[in-house]
């Protein structure tokens, strides 16, 4: 009972609660992926109403460090965790924007539909920052939950950053663990996205009418030396995802 | 150039770099299919299917015999809580005006103690405005603030005013880090009515709950927006 909640006096509970567990999760003694002790258990630890830890998981559930699975309880956040890749790079998963999708425990699973390298687009090597006769590796990929279309993406990256790239199994190997492997994961961006019409082209992979509508999102990545090392353009479901950012105060 | 893409592709995304880097405004006249295809080397089929492309991006618009045009830009939407819609809205030449609906002190509704976990019977301020760039509607925008936090909030506060410049020069409050999410949704009747769009017309949905500094929640807020008028942008390092 000694970490019971002794921290400033003046605050409601469910506040000093909240403080509580992001510390422990900050300290790593809750894991990312691992289950929360349940309401009912975290309200008799700490002798205080299941109203009040309810507030305070529900905060840090809108928050982002925890998440909520129906009939199996809360669990501590976990960097890949049901989450489309895009833009969701350092631990809490709080950078920019992300795409999530809506129902739980989707299995996710890709496919590739071209990759290879490409050279003298204007448009390609000014949006890299790259020579125009530079060669660009493109991956263009379809996202699948639980086997249903969700996503296209359709990446652009320096081949000079990544020599070799195109023998890399982008079915199976993340795109981000491998740009980490090389020390050249993007960790700032800039990011924008918008509601448009499908095309024919991504409404026939998307399994869409003409008409309907998806998120259009595109990013530009730099890494840590603030070279640009990646160009996105995505469409996705509105049905099947939603994106979530975090505003700062 | 490589086979990975197609031809079309590389050509809408030549000419997409020839919109951005040559100065091309707003509702301006493309060259005729004819010169595009001359200048890029490309037949005109070609040609046509890369323009139809950007204009299913939102990028140009098709005039029947008239040709292509640069399509009116969409508010830029900045994802911070340092600019407020009203200067994004004027940040594109517009006037931006926000009207109030309604202002209200109600009970916590069901859906209400739900979305936020306050305990029943909290108090709050309903809030709706509707927010207008150059007198066209572009958003609806539901609030409802925690009495506690804001006693004494009046109409006049929020009328044509920004709630988060009230909630902190009159009641000290400054906004904590959170988290918030953007869907898209279809008009209700009262919706639809005031936005003057068809049910069957996709809203973004911009919805989540705001926390001040020292961690209480202050805010919960639904805005429906224009679909087609929007563009989300976010910067960060």
């Amino acid at each position: 009972m000694d970490d019971l909640i002794k921290l400033r006096e003046e605050e409601p509970l469910y506040i000093r609660l909240q403080d509580i567990i992001m510390k422990k999760i900050e300290a790593g003694e809750y894991l990312p992926g691992e289950k929360l002790p349940s309401e009912r258990v975290l309200a008799e630890k700490y002798a205080i109403n299941r109203m009040t830890v309810k507030s305070a998981v529900n905060a840090l559930e809108a928050k982002g460090y925890l998440y909520r699975l129906q009939g199996k309880g809360t669990f501590v956040q976990k960097k890949d965790f049901h989450k489309l890749n895009l833009g969701l790079l350092n631990e809490s998963g709080n950078t920019g924007i992300t795409a999530r999708v809506k129902s739980q425990g989707v299995r996710i699973s890709n496919k590739i539909l071209t990759q290879g390298l490409l050279s003298g687009s204007r448009f390609f090597s000014s949006k890299l920052d790259v020579s125009i006769n530079d060669p660009i590796y493109s991956l263009h990929r379809v996202r699948y939950g639980n086997e249903e279309p969700i996503a296209i993406e359709y990446t652009y990256v320096p081949y000079h950053c990544f020599p070799g790239i195109e023998k890399i199994d982008f079915k199976n190997v993340s795109l981000y663990d491998y740009m980490d492997s090389k020390g050249r994961m993007p960790v700032s961006f800039e990011q924008k996205f918008q509601i448009i019409e499908v095309s024919k082209k991504e409404g026939k992979y998307l399994e869409l009418e003409p008409g309907q509508v998806i998120f259009y999102f595109e990013m530009l990545g730099m890494d840590a030396t603030d070279t640009l090392v990646e160009y996105t353009e995505s469409f996705t479901r509105t049905d099947k995802a939603e994106f979530l950012f975090t505003i700062n105060g | 150039m490589a086979k990975v893409l197609t031809l079309e592709v590389m050509l809408s995304k030549e000419i997409e770099h020839m919109l951005e880097t040559e100065g091309y405004k707003e509702k301006q006249k493309l060259p005729s299919e004819r010169d595009l295809a001359e200048y890029f080397g490309a037949q005109r089929l070609t040609i046509r299917a890369a323009l139809q492309s950007l204009v299913q991006k939102g990028i140009l618009i098709s005039r029947e015999r008239q040709g292509y045009y640069i399509a009116p830009k969409r508010i830029q939407y900045t994802l911070n809580h340092t600019s407020s819609f009203k200067m994004m809205i004027e940040r594109m030449g517009f006037t931006s005006y926000v009207k109030l609906l309604e202002f209200e002190k109600i009970k916590l509704t069901d859906t209400l103690t739900q979305k936020t976990m306050l305990a029943e019977g909290t108090e709050v301020f309903r809030i709706m405005r509707l927010r207008f760039g150059n007198k066209d509607p572009i958003a609806l925008e539901r609030s409802y603030i925690v009495c506690d936090l804001a006693k004494d909030l009046s109409e006049e506060d929020v009328h044509n005013k920004s709630l988060y410049d009230t909630l902190k020069n009159k009641y000290r409050l400054s906004i904590d880090q959170s988290r918030h999410r953007v869907s898209v949704v279809y008009a209700n009747g009262l919706e639809s009515e005031l936005l003057k769009v068809s049910p069957a017309k996709p809203l973004i949905k911009y919805h989540g709950l705001v926390y001040e500094k020292k961690g209480r929640l202050l805010e919960y807020f639904e805005t429906i927006m224009l679909s087609d008028k929007i563009e989300f942008i976010i910067h960060r390092s």
